[in-house]
């Protein structure tokens, strides 16, 4: 079993980042494949795989790797960061510039008899794609080749578990790297399409706590917090409250600041209460205002246009975004006035 | 005439000593603090020849150990701080990777650490050599409560 509880509070700067008196407090396991860790900027995503590594301290918690213990605050047991067997793959460029690819790599495999090391070595080279490149040092390769060269230096030295705090790490990359290591990998990443294409379990990090965290395509289209619908970057959250609830229909009456919603069953909740909902911008569909308004139609103001590479941005009032098609905005964008509609089934509800 | 050629060879012998040994206790310090700020190891730059010669001069005879001795007390420190300087000059990326790689310290002084940082520890090493082989004034000052110059070429 591979288990991470760490708590970690710091007293100084100790990167640009993140400020003093930001606190760190995480629980989560790690199964072999890609678990991603997903959050803004200065969250604690890299403070995590500092711990976990060795490279930092927490104050509090316990790290189990493969059921041995590397850290544990009661007991007092430290594995210093060399005897961690943690493949660390920073964003800092960490080739020796003094060795070869070759030689990087055989420092790396070190470890091994001297058949098996030059066995292990050339297989890693071959997996990355870097047999052409063997003799060269770091400061030829390029930033690709490099990246692909640390990686296949870290597999090299048969680490039990891989650390990826690396943007450059694409699917193609992470597929070659599931291939030679059987382990788990723990990715630190921004991207969440990267997630959901390629991530088992996806961990949502927000100020040092974990926001969410479960089977990444469960966790990316359903957000169990507005935290959580937040960080996935769900553009349309709002305060409504209930009032009117039918189990029988099945759904309920949402009253916003400035128009009502017929939205979805809210399970343990009562009328009158306070809820939080959020709305995928690619959910809402939009129509000319003179269309007969229908179930959850909004008649809103467009405020703003921002056109993207497959589609189009439009920002009412009341704080509505729509993101649609851009063939759809063509058929459309003569509209003097304009109507948002909310499906029910796109509502969720907190 | 037959030219004497022990001086030259005492200064070198001298000289190397005093190096070989201010690498090897200057390099061990400078790797043990390396990975703090050690400001005080300037301080025993500022002590005078004059001072280490004194201190020298109160021990009985005068042999080619203690001029060495007495090179290495104003060397050591020089090559201490160029050193320290160099690791610290390191990007610790390449540290904390060769760690996580499973390297021990010693290997990564070695493989990692000294290639990458030899061109001014080497320098260093250069400078002290020339100090300590043209160092007149302890030698000097050594030499001269003996009252023999002689015993600059026989010790």
């Amino acid at each position: 079993m591979t288990h991470i509880r760490l708590t970690r509070r710091l007293t100084r700067r100790l990167t640009r980042q993140i400020p003093p008196g930001f606190s760190l407090e995480v629980d989560f396991p790690l199964a072999p494949g890609v678990t991603a860790l997903f959050g803004s900027p200065a969250a604690g995503k890299s403070l995590i795989l500092d711990s976990i590594a060795g490279f930092a301290e927490p104050d509090a918690g316990r790290i189990l790797l493969d059921d041995v213990i590397l850290f544990d605050a009661e007991a007092r047991v430290n594995v210093p960061p060399h005897r961690r067997r943690c493949g660390y793959i920073t964003g800092r460029d960490a080739l020796f510039p003094h060795l070869t690819l070759r030689q990087n790599l055989m420092f790396a495999a070190a470890g091994f008899a001297r058949l098996e090391r030059h066995k292990r070595v050339a297989e890693m080279l071959e997996r990355f794609q870097l047999t052409a490149v063997v003799e060269a040092r770091p400061d030829v390769l390029t930033p690709n080749q490099k990246l692909r060269g640390a990686i296949a230096r870290a597999l090299a030295a048969e680490p039990n578990l891989l650390l990826i705090d690396e943007r450059g790490v694409d699917e193609a990359l992470l597929q070659a790297i599931r291939d030679a290591f059987a382990g788990p990998i723990l990715l630190v990443t921004a991207d969440l399409d990267l997630c959901y294409a390629a991530a088992l379990e996806l961990v949502m990090i927000e100020a040092g706590r974990i926001v969410q965290r479960g089977p990444a395509r469960q966790v990316i289209e359903a957000p169990d917090s507005v935290e959580a619908a937040r960080l996935l970057g769900i553009p349309n959250l709002f305060d409504a409250e209930i009032t009117a609830l039918d189990p029988g229909r099945d759904n309920s009456r949402l009253q916003f600041e400035h128009f009502p919603l017929t939205g979805p069953y809210v399970p343990g909740h009562f009328r009158g209460d306070r809820v939080r909902v959020a709305v995928r911008a690619e959910d809402l569909r939009v129509h000319a205002g003179e269309v007969s308004p229908q179930l959850n139609f909004v008649a809103a103001d467009l405020l703003r246009i921002s056109h993207r590479t497959r589609s189009v941005r439009l920002e009412f009032s009341y704080g509505i975004v729509a993101e649609i098609p851009r063939h759809e905005y063509e058929r459309q964008k003569d509209n003097k006035k304009w109507q948002v509609e909310f499906p029910p089934e796109s509502l969720r509800v907190w | 005439m037959p030219i004497d050629w022990s001086p030259l060879w005492l200064s070198l012998r001298v000289a190397g000593v005093c190096t070989a040994l201010s690498l090897a206790l200057g390099l061990w310090l400078a790797w043990l603090l390396a990975g703090r700020a050690a400001r005080w190891l300037s301080l025993p730059l500022v002590l005078p020849p004059t001072i280490v010669a004194a201190y020298f001069l109160t021990r009985p005879g005068f042999t080619w150990q203690i001029a060495v001795a007495a090179a290495i007390v104003s060397a050591f420190p020089y090559l201490t701080r160029s050193a320290h300087a160099a690791f610290r000059n390191l990007d610790p990326a390449y540290e904390d990777a060769a760690r996580s790689l499973g390297a021990s310290g010693w290997r990564i002084f070695w493989r990692v650490a000294m290639p990458l940082a030899y061109r001014p520890i080497l320098a260093a090493a250069v400078l002290v050599f020339a100090r300590a082989a043209t160092e007149f004034l302890l030698t000097m000052g050594i030499a001269s409560i003996l009252a023999s110059p002689v015993l600059m070429a026989r010790p």
